[in-house]
């Protein structure tokens, strides 16, 4: 009950987006010109076709910085804890130093095996 | 900490897979010999500690995460017996080349550490996330040969298939974990043994981890990834994966199988009955049967050897359900056996495929013409190990076969034993068509011999002699399976 | 007595067999012959422990003798136990007299002789451990296993259809096998506790028993007397299912047939004897009326066929299937003759099979073929041979002779006590027979006109006489063939108590 507010919100917000791309399609004057229909690629010329190729280094360097990120993310709730724990014995900060281990030989490898080099 | 002792193989297991990596960073594909000889060495002492363990007694550790019972242990030693196996193959290979060794024993161990967690776990979440990092690891197996197409395509097609299926394992898991609120399966048996789950929620949940885990041991609804990954992979590859994710995919079921859908009978022990009102063993029943028909005719269409191995591995996997639906101690130890027994015999058979695909360039049947009067020794211990999988005596695979169509039998689903009998018989016809073409025209005018290799024979008797050793001590492995699945209900 | 002679009798050629896979790789005629003596020698040591076991077994007593059990897989109550009595004795000495002997006789075979004596060796282990076998399972597993040999023995060194030849027959084999295989698991989960034991199951009253399929009743030992039947009548070519058979006697080199029709087969009737009689004498005893049928269809088919041949592979065969059905005659008639002949009847066939056999495998040798008898209008391609091989002459017709059952040699003795058994019961199915048999003296010595009688042919140079080595192993079949037809009564002695002790199950 308390979320009706929230789906009427979700409504509201897609018909007016739906609804004013609707009134501009069906309303508005239709002139199509080549230099209008050209692909938008930051108001200069478009340089190639649209289906070439990206390189693949990007593809690599987003996962590696999404696998990083999400060692990182492990730290937080760790960090949360860790004062009650250090308190019993260093066992948590061991663990820690394991884990923090095993994500940096992989990152070793990584830097080695050149999936870091941009050329 | 008392606890880390139990995962101590897992942690030798993940020092070597360090060491391996450190190795790889360092020299970039040289000194192979070292690296395997460091594999080997860890994966040695984490066998070691395995069966030590075996001492240990039973626990559930780590939060109740894992559970470090008979089964564990079992299959613990089990995977690492396979990656050392695997490691040792890999040195006769061509089609992987000698840089490339080091990842893929690097990958061979994460592999294992994951089939290890994936068989010790009793916690749904872990169970799905070692699943998972066994098939991911998979899918860099398969397709490990960049170049190649076919390999290419096995692992685009391992890779959608591990989604879809840890897609419906999650959904499946997801329910039963909705009405319990915990994660622990023994936990989840408790609590189900005293209010039973509605029947149309246990029908689904069943369905949809049911059909997860047939993907991950190759039986019916998903068993379509089975031939072309098996094909595609490189050969060593496909050895590993053609046990490995199907025996991992095995130790879940049974865990779950028998924790969250079955109890102790009241009247005997050693006996499951259903929990619940869902009648899963005929669905266990149907999916059994038709992948032993499925496999098996499709074996007789194959043109490839490798092919032909798959399907007959579909078939295989549909005798080892039987084990499953008779809910007896009885039928598991029947099917551990079998597990036993399928290392040695598919391990040797890829091996062998292996060393004739170097020289013949192709597995197709009709390019093997003829091999056995080039490599005679190779060639029968190939005919022995496919008749081991078979299931055609002399070989063990016969006691396995018939521990399995005998408790299936024993329990009353006479058509099911009927359908493994006649599937045995057809899956004669398919091997003897490969044995043919290996005899070919053997008349003709040999070429020249093969080379004699002594590692190639000998690595060839380490897998038959434990092979026919399992036959004549057959009572001992069938007693020891079976205090293996003695585990502890908390 | 726990003596270990079946044991020796039936692991000594596996050993050969490992001496002939590990022997050392040395090319040219010293290895050869290295592999060669070494696997007559292990097939001889095989056969003189089964010699050794005959001349000690006690005669006058049913019981099972020389025998040894040890627990295999005692989860399935499987034990390796192993026994010899009378209804196996024969047999054993027929297995122990014809793998030597076959040895010998591919003595010159040049591609890969290696592979072809292992190949029989295994074969003479298995036979001799599947009759000794006292435990369904241990006598499954070694029956199922000798069915292997064959398609390899047919499809290397056959014909020129032998892939054909050899995809048939290990088709059949395996159906026939998967067929037995169900009929053990019936039975063995029908008696009650499950075991596997001849002993223990021929206690185990299997006729009452039921189970349950498709939510019928049905009664165990009908279906499993079945499937038994049917499935040993696959492999052992019963009249409706020998058309492999025929095709593997055109591809196999004679002395592979010789093992099939030689030895295979009469060990296939022993077991389907065994079975029969010990566990389920009901059922016999209402079946009879069919085995009686089949055999008189295939005493009458087979004849008939074998008249139309103008192979000498070809007419041996449907000789086989006939002799077979007479064999079956006698054992259905449930009498201490009859069965006794059948019994008696299986060795003599199965030497004068093996010696019939390896004649026409030294025409083909000799001649290149073995057709004695010509189209019509051409004159016969042999003939004469007497005068200029004498020695072939003689033996060729020592062969035939015992075939028909002439007296003086093995094969009257069976087929007499045959004779006397089976008539009070069943006389109008024994005269059919017996008139087809003469048709087989027609077609017989037909034959042996064509071949060694009469003026020369075109080919009857080609076929030289007997030299010392196929003396050496066609002389000995000669003599033990003299021997039973002359002298049977040891033999008999050793079969009647134990064929008197089963009967009186029956009744």
């Amino acid at each position: 009950m308390a979320y009706i507010p929230v789906l009427l919100m979700m409504l509201i917000g897609t018909s007016i987006g739906i609804g004013i791309l609707a009134l501009s399609h069906f309303l508005g004057p239709r002139l199509p010109n080549p230099r209008k229909n050209m692909p938008f690629e930051c108001g200069v010329d478009p340089i190639m076709n649209a289906k070439h190729r990206i390189s693949v280094r990007f593809y690599l360097v987003a996962i590696l910085f999404l696998l990083f990120d999400v060692e990182a993310i492990f730290f937080y709730p760790w960090a949360v804890v860790f004062k009650k724990y250090l308190s019993i014995n260093s066992f948590i900060l061991i663990e820690m130093g394991i884990f923090a281990a095993i994500v940096l030989i992989g990152y070793f490898y990584v830097l080695r095996k050149g999936a870091l080099e941009w050329e | 900490m008392r606890e880390f002792i139990y995962i101590l193989p897992e942690a030798f297991l993940a020092l070597t897979l360090a060491f391996v990596v450190v190795g790889e960073i360092t020299y970039h594909g040289e000194k192979t010999r070292l690296i395997t000889l460091t594999a080997l060495l860890g994966l040695g002492s984490a066998l070691i500690q395995a069966l030590i363990s075996f001492g240990y007694g039973s626990a559930q550790i780590f939060a109740k995460t894992l559970s470090m019972d008979g089964l564990t242990f079992f299959f613990r030693s089990f995977f690492i017996l396979l990656a050392m196996i695997s490691v040792l193959a890999l040195s006769n290979s061509k089609e992987l080349a000698r840089s490339r060794r080091t990842e893929y024993i690097a990958l061979l161990l994460a592999a294992t550490i994951a089939m290890s967690f994936a068989a010790s776990s009793a916690d749904l979440l872990l169970t799905f996330l070692s699943l998972q990092l066994v098939n991911i690891v998979s899918f860099f197996l398969a397709g490990y040969g960049k170049r190649s197409e076919q390999a290419n395509e096995a692992g685009i097609k391992h890779m959608i298939f591990s989604a879809i299926s840890g897609g419906l394992l999650i959904y499946g898991m997801v329910i039963i974990f909705g009405f319990s609120r915990s994660l622990n399966i023994y936990e989840i048996h408790n609590i189900i043994f005293e209010t039973a789950l509605n029947q149309r929620a246990a029908a689904v949940s069943f369905t949809l981890i049911f059909v997860a885990l047939s993907f991950q041991i190759g039986a019916f609804p998903m068993y379509f990834w089975a031939p072309d990954v098996l094909n595609g992979a490189p050969t060593p590859a496909a050895s590993f994966l053609a046990v490995g994710s199907r025996v991992s995919g095995f130790a879940v079921l049974i865990r779950i199988i028998f924790t969250l859908f079955a109890q102790p009978a009241a009247e005997a022990s050693g006996r499951w009955q259903v929990m619940g009102a869902l009648n899963w063993p005929s669905v266990l029943a149907l999916v059994s049967g038709l992948s032993m028909l499925i496999g098996v005719f499709l074996a007789l269409r194959q043109v490839s050897a490798k092919r032909m191995i798959a399907c007959l591995l579909i078939s295989q996997t549909g005798a080892l359900l039987m084990g499953l639906l008779v809910l007896d101690w009885v039928g598991v130890a029947a099917l551990l056996y079998n597990l036993v027994v399928e290392l040695f015999a598919v391990s040797g058979i890829f091996y062998i495929l292996s060393f004739l695909i170097n020289e013949v360039g192709s597995d197709r049947t009709t390019d093997l013409r003829g091999m056995l009067k080039w490599a005679a020794p190779e060639c029968i211990s190939l005919i022995l190990f496919i008749l081991c999988l078979i299931g055609v005596p002399p070989m063990p695979g016969f006691i396995g076969k018939f521990a399995l169509i005998g408790a299936a039998a024993g329990q009353g689903w006479t058509i099911l034993s009927a359908i493994a009998v006649v599937s045995m018989a057809i899956s004669t016809f398919a091997m003897s068509r490969l044995a043919f073409h290996l005899v070919g025209d053997f008349r003709s005018v040999s070429k020249n011999k093969i080379a004699f290799s002594f590692e190639r024979r000998s690595f060839m008797a380490l897998l038959l002699l434990p092979l026919l050793l399992t036959g004549v001590f057959a009572q001992q492995i069938l007693s020891w399976a079976a205090k293996s699945i003695v585990f502890i209900l908390w | 007595m726990n003596n270990h002679l079946i044991s020796l009798m039936v692991l000594l050629p596996l050993i050969g067999v490992i001496f002939q896979a590990f022997l050392p790789k040395r090319t040219g005629v010293s290895s050869e012959s290295l592999s060669r003596w070494a696997a007559l020698v292990t097939s001889l040591a095989g056969s003189i422990f089964g010699f050794i076991l005959i001349a000690t077994m006690s005669r006058q007593t049913p019981e099972l003798q020389a025998v040894e059990s040890f627990s295999w897989v005692g989860a399935y109550a499987i034990s390796y136990e192993v026994g010899i009595d009378g209804l196996s004795a024969l047999l054993v000495l027929l297995v122990a007299i014809v793998f030597p002997i076959l040895i010998a006789a591919e003595w010159n075979q040049k591609n890969g002789s290696r592979g072809m004596y292992a190949l029989f060796l295994i074969l003479q282990s298995t036979l001799a451990g599947a009759l000794c076998a006292q435990d369904l399972f241990l006598q499954f597993f070694f029956w199922a296993v000798s069915a292997l040999p064959f398609y390899f023995l047919v499809g290397i060194w056959g014909g020129e259809q032998r892939e054909n030849s050899a995809s048939r027959l290990i088709s059949v084999s395996s159906i026939g096998n998967a067929f037995v295989l169900a009929a053990l698991i019936l039975i063995y989960y029908a008696a009650d506790p499950h075991t596997f034991s001849l002993r223990e199951l021929a206690n185990s009253r299997l006729a009452e028993k039921n189970f349950e399929i498709f939510e019928h009743r049905l009664s165990v030992a009908p279906v499993a007397f079945g499937l038994l039947a049917a499935g040993l009548g696959l492999r052992t070519a019963v009249w409706p299912f020998h058309g492999w058979f025929t095709g593997v006697a055109k591809e196999a080199p004679a002395s592979v047939f010789v093992a099939l029709c030689g030895a295979t087969i009469p060990v296939g009737v022993y077991i389907f004897i065994r079975l029969a009689y010990s566990l389920f004498p009901e059922t016999l005893v209402a079946s009879v009326g069919w085995i009686i049928a089949v055999g008189v269809l295939n005493v009458a088919v087979g004849m008939v066929s074998a008249v139309a041949q103008r192979d000498l592979r070809l007419l041996l065969a449907f000789f086989c299937i006939s002799e077979m059905g007479f064999i079956l005659i006698g054992l259905a008639s449930l009498n201490p003759a009859g069965m006794v002949g059948a019994v008696y009847q299986q060795l003599s066939l199965g030497l004068g099979l093996a010696g019939f056999g390896l004649f026409s495998g030294i025409i083909t040798e000799r001649a290149g073929h073995s057709v004695f008898l010509p189209e019509d209008g051409e004159t016969s391609k042999f003939g004469g041979v007497a005068m200029r091989a004498p020695l072939i002459a003689v033996i060729a017709g020592a062969f035939t002779v015992s075939l028909l059952g002439f007296p003086g040699f093995g094969g009257f003795v069976g087929k007499t006590l045959v004779y006397l058994g089976s008539y009070p019961g069943y006389p109008v199915p024994l005269v059919i027979a017996i008139v087809t048999m003469l048709l087989a003296t027609y077609c017989l010595f037909t034959m042996y006109r064509q071949m060694f009688l009469g003026h020369a042919g075109a080919e009857s140079e080609k076929v030289l006489d007997l030299g010392i080595r196929e003396r050496s192993y066609l002389l000995p079949l000669v003599l033990a063939l003299l021997i039973c037809g002359i002298y049977p009564k040891p033999l008999l002695e050793l079969v009647r108590p134990t064929v008197l002790t089963l009967l009186s199950l029956v009744k």
